[in-house]
Order: C-alpha cells, then sequence, then structure tokens
C-alpha cells in the first residue's frame, strides 16, 4: 500500500501558518509573488488574464502540497521560489499543449527543474475536482459549517454558539453534511 | 438540523483526528500499523483526506479572488479587434450609454455631484504581521483593502470595546462606515477622531468631513474643515463650491 500523504506532527511556523489558512498569510504570499509570475507570462506570450489564472493555479498546487505534507517551506523565500518554478512549469505546459501557437525555446523547458515537486496524481486531481462541483450543491449552512470546521479551523464549540446549537448538534451536523457530499459525488 | 442523528461511523472520528493530527503518539501509530493490515480503512482514510482536502479548497477559493483585486486596478486592458458594423454598434452604445450618464451626473444635486466626484476611499495602512495585538486589526485591515468593509468594520468594533479611545480605530471605523454609504455613522466615528488634537489622522479627518458637509449642503462648516485638511485636491473643491 502506498503511504497516505499526511503532516508531520511538528512544523515550523510559516508551514503551520499555511495549513490553518491564516488569510494575513496566505494573502501576503499571494500578493507579494503574483507579480513576478505576471511579468514572467507577459515577456511569454501570454495576457493578464493568462498571468492571473496560471498563478492562480500554481498557487493552489503548491498550497495542496503543504496541506498534505509535501512541502514544508520554512521561509517566505523557499516558498516563493517553489511558487514561482511551479507558476513557470503551468505556464509552458499550457503553451505546450497547443493552446497556444507559440512555443517558448526548449532551454527554457529544461530550465525549470521541480526539485522533486510532485502534483496530485491525475485520478486524485479530478477526483478534487468534482468535489469542487459537488460541494456547490449543499445547503448554505452545510456549506458554512465545514468552511468553518476544516478550512478556518474554528472549534466545534464556537461553530455552534454561531448557529445556537450544542456542540453535540455541530458535530453531528458537520458529519452529516460530508455524508451529503459523499452521497453527490457517488 | 436536527439533534437526533447519530454518528454511526466509528471510524470517521479515528479518521478525522488521525487527517487534523488530534491522534495522540499511541494512538497514531495503532491507527498507522491498522491501516498496513485493513485495506477498507485505508480506502476510507484516503477519501476522506481527499474529500477534506476539497473543502479546504473551496475555502482557499472563495478567498482568492478578494485578495487579487488589489491588481484589479493595473488589469492591462483587453485587446478586442472589432469588425466595422459591430464598432459601429459598440459606437452606438457608448454614446446612448454617456449620453445617459452625463444626463443623470447634471441633474443630481450639486453637493453630491461635488462629493461624487472628489470622494476616494483612504487607501488604509500597509499591513505586517508583527505582535499579537497587531494581528486582529491587520486582518482587518486587509478585508477593508479588498473591498470587504463589513468584515473589516466588524472587527474594528471588536477592538475598539477594548481600546475605546483609540483614534486609528475611530478612523478606520468612520472610512468604513462612509465607503458603505452610512455617512451619518461615519461622520460621528470622525468626529471622535477630531477630539484628539494629536491625532495622526486629524488632517486626513478634516477632509472627509469637509466632504461629507459638502455632500450635506452645508458649505461654510465644510470650508472651514476642507481649509484644515492638508489633501491635494482642497483648494480645486473649495474654488469648486464658489461657483
Amino acid at each position: 500500500m502506498q503511504k497516505i500523504d499526511r503532516l508531520p506532527n511538528e512544523l515550523n511556523k510559516l508551514t503551520e501558518a499555511i495549513i490553518s489558512n491564516d488569510d494575513v498569510v496566505l494573502s501576503k504570499l499571494y500578493t507579494t509573488n503574483y507579480s513576478k509570475v505576471k511579468d514572467y507570462i507577459l515577456k511569454n506570450s501570454g495576457s493578464g488574464d493568462d498571468a492571473k489564472d496560471i498563478f492562480q493555479e500554481a498557487f493552489i498546487a503548491v498550497w495542496r502540497n503543504v496541506q498534505t505534507g509535501k512541502f514544508l517551506p520554512d521561509s517566505e523565500t523557499v516558498f516563493a521560489g517553489y511558487l514561482y518554478k511551479v507558476s513557470k512549469y503551468k505556464w509552458i505546459d499550457f503553451l505546450r499543449k497547443g493552446q497556444r501557437t507559440k512555443v517558448i525555446s526548449f532551454e527554457e523547458t529544461d530550465a525549470i527543474e521541480l526539485n522533486g515537486f510532485e502534483f496530485l496524481k491525475e485520478d486524485d486531481e479530478q477526483y478534487l475536482g468534482s468535489i469542487q462541483k459537488n460541494f456547490l450543491k449543499l445547503g448554505n449552512t452545510c456549506k458554512e459549517v465545514l468552511i468553518k470546521f476544516y478550512y478556518k479551523r474554528l472549534p466545534l464549540k464556537t461553530i455552534a454558539t454561531n448557529y445556537n446549537w450544542t456542540e453535540a448538534t455541530a458535530k453531528n451536523n458537520k458529519y452529516r453534511c460530508l455524508q451529503q457530499l459523499r452521497e453527490f459525488l457517488k | 438540523m436536527n439533534d437526533n442523528y447519530k454518528i454511526p461511523d466509528t471510524n470517521f472520528e479515528r479518521t478525522e483526528s488521525y487527517l487534523m493530527q488530534k491522534m495522540t503518539n499511541e494512538e497514531h501509530q495503532v491507527f498507522e500499523k491498522e491501516l498496513t493490515t485493513n485495506g477498507q480503512l485505508y480506502n476510507y482514510v484516503q477519501e476522506t483526506r481527499l474529500l477534506i482536502l476539497g473543502i479546504k479548497e473551496n475555502g482557499l477559493r472563495n478567498n482568492i479572488d478578494s485578495w487579487h483585486k488589489v491588481f484589479a486596478n493595473n488589469k492591462p486592458a483587453k485587446k478586442v479587434n472589432l469588425s466595422l458594423p459591430r464598432w459601429l454598434a459598440a459606437a452606438a452604445i457608448i454614446t446612448v450609454i454617456g449620453l445617459g450618464a452625463w444626463f443623470v451626473f447634471f441633474n443630481k444635486n450639486q453637493h453630491e455631484r461635488l462629493f461624487a466626484q472628489f470622494y476616494k476611499p483612504d487607501t488604509g495602512l500597509v499591513t505586517a504581521m508583527s505582535t499579537t495585538d497587531q494581528y486582529e486589526f491587520d486582518r482587518a485591515m486587509l478585508n477593508y483593502k479588498t473591498g470587504n468593509y463589513d468584515k473589516a468594520l466588524q472587527a474594528w468594533q471588536t477592538l475598539l470595546l477594548s481600546k475605546p479611545g483609540s483614534d486609528t480605530l475611530h478612523y478606520f471605523i468612520a472610512s468604513s462606515y462612509l465607503a458603505t454609504g452610512n455617512e451619518a455613522k461615519a461622520l460621528a466615528s470622525f468626529k471622535k477622531v477630531e477630539e484628539n488634537s494629536n491625532s495622526y489622522f486629524l488632517k486626513d479627518t478634516y477632509w472627509y468631513i469637509g466632504l461629507l458637509l459638502v455632500k450635506e449642503g452645508r458649505e461654510a462648516e465644510a470650508k472651514s474643515y476642507l481649509q484644515k485638511s492638508n489633501h491635494w485636491q482642497k483648494d480645486k473643491l473649495i474654488e469648486s463650491l464658489k461657483k
């Protein structure tokens, strides 16, 4: 059996902030790294919209790898370096797939070393895409509860207070929402 | 949602604890050992892992566009290639919209027009994660800068409970009210800043109070506030009031 991707028990400060989806840290990592990627894409036959799309997909790919313990950046510089490389890789991949006529030289392509950076397996990628779509079918309360618990990592007690529930109700409702999502995915 | 629903799945809680680092070392070791022999549990954990990752990703995707708003003004214009008939149609539509906008604009009360012309929301402060005390303020500032004024307002009002004399909080609460069109509350909060004669935000406060008074048509009072501000457009606005 393949090892399950899981975070180690002890994390450095930056990784912990990314895992906890700290808005301040994530938005800073996003806003401070965008311009460099945008410049690269604009210089390589892309548009502003391309830059935004590619950067966001790269940002999500790097974030996913932090969430699953595959990448544990110990500084913003390390994070920025990876994000830039992944963005370049994604842009070249996009050009290579023939979605654009102009193709960057092989020298340029070969220069991108991802240093062991792994993207998700295609099956997992597809399953995640399906989760994105089916998540939208959930009721608003379910969506909020799941985001509050898993993304914002709010304690059940806080979620219960928000909805005037008992903690046990919050726990059961969270489980029920997750089960509903599983059903949608079948 | 009712309270009677019981969790039937005993593996769920253990799986969730495992994936969210909530197990003790001992529980963790036992669980990992079980995973090597129980294929069904292994598959369940893999599926739940992706499910939780997918939910978190939804949360991230919801936020990402708001972070991108800071670049919105720098967005390069899209190149559009219009054929001649389309160009003519577009020109006609633009002319109609332009005339409509002109009609609405010039029929507006002159004071409201001046307010609309000169009002720009305060751009906010540079946020940088530092001390814990600063943290909540910075988080709210981020919301303010990305246009989530209501969220920012809520956070700053909570902080104000423990720091009722903070001119910075009063100033940004006022700015949030103003940005959401709640002018009476904005004015009341700006007046709180004015009470602090040493405030860093005093000159900007004079500008915004002046603007609010212009909108209300209280020209004489507005001019006295505008004179005290150091806004680069104050002379132009005062000049416009004379016309």
